[in-house]
């Protein structure tokens, strides 16, 4: 698969998440870290889901990044959006990872998100 | 929109990277900050999809939305319908309760709709302002003596 097919399927999986679940949905320990992380002034995982869909199928930005760190090089690109969203300055930065590349469903998971730093 | 289908079983698990994640029927149990505080929470049975080798779920919106329930009951703060309700049943607008509140506008928006959980202390406030008549009339009171200090500021 190349890199543009790969952000393609992405980009599908976040377009089918809106109406399937299990194609666009929270990685169990991303979820916990969220849960307790101050920073995100008690946004709920749910809706920093919604907020990246509605960002997404208005055309917003999904910035595909070569994975160079070590503990993830199972995997050839990491998925960035940075939704904008009230009470972040710089917006919410949320990182996604393809996990199944079914080419009918594919699914990618939400594997962090905080507030977007300078 | 909310998910209309489900896509079919096995999903790919994260960390074991095979199909073997199917629903399994348990109760889910975690844990949340919420001002400075944290919360066990455990979730009723319901299907968690769950991967049969290294026990590893893939957490989706339901769960996420049953989360955050136990999480508003744990730190008992109000449900974001009885926030609307409540407002509604007092014939006060968003715009209305914000501005005497003292909160934005599109704060209150988010508590309504449930992307964001409020305070321990903002849900002592729109309790004691929903319930009590004496401190709606103080809210308003107050509110308008702030307005007038700025008129004052602003044209001095």
């Amino acid at each position: 698969m190349t890199p543009e097919q790969e952000l393609e399927m992405v980009q599908k999986a976040i377009q089918m998440g809106r109406t399937v679940t299990g194609c666009c949905e929270w990685h169990e320990d991303a979820l916990l870290r969220v849960l307790h992380d101050q920073d995100l002034r008690a946004h709920s995982p749910q809706k920093i889901r919604q907020l990246m869909f509605d960002f997404v199928l208005k055309g917003g930005t999904i910035k595909q990044i070569v994975e160079k760190r070590p503990e993830y090089c199972e995997f050839d690109f990491y998925y960035k959006v940075i939704v904008p969203a009230p009470g972040f300055p710089n917006g919410l930065f949320i990182e996604l990872r393809l996990y199944d590349p079914d080419a009918d469903c594919p699914t990618v998971l939400l594997v962090n998100a905080h507030p977007q730093r300078n | 929109m909310e998910p209309l289908t489900t896509k079919p079983f096995p999903w790919m698990c994260a960390e074991c990277r095979e199909k073997t994640v199917l629903p399994l029927r348990r109760e889910y149990m975690t844990s949340a900050a919420h001002d400075e505080q944290i919360y066990q929470l455990t979730v009723p049975a319901m299907d968690v999809p769950t991967c049969t080798k290294c026990g590893q779920a893939i957490v989706t919106g339901d769960i996420c939305e049953l989360i955050t329930s136990e999480l508003r009951r744990a730190a008992g703060l109000l449900a974001p319908a009885q926030i609307q309700a409540k407002r509604e049943s007092l014939g006060v607008t968003r715009a209305e309760l914000a501005s005497t509140l003292r909160v934005a506008e599109a704060a209150l928006a988010r508590w309504e709709t449930g992307m964001q959980l409020q305070s321990k202390a903002t849900d002592l406030l729109l309790r004691l302002y929903f319930d009590s008549a004496d401190v709606r009339q103080a809210c308003v009171t107050a509110s308008a003596v702030t307005r007038s200090d700025e008129l004052v500021n602003n044209v001095t």
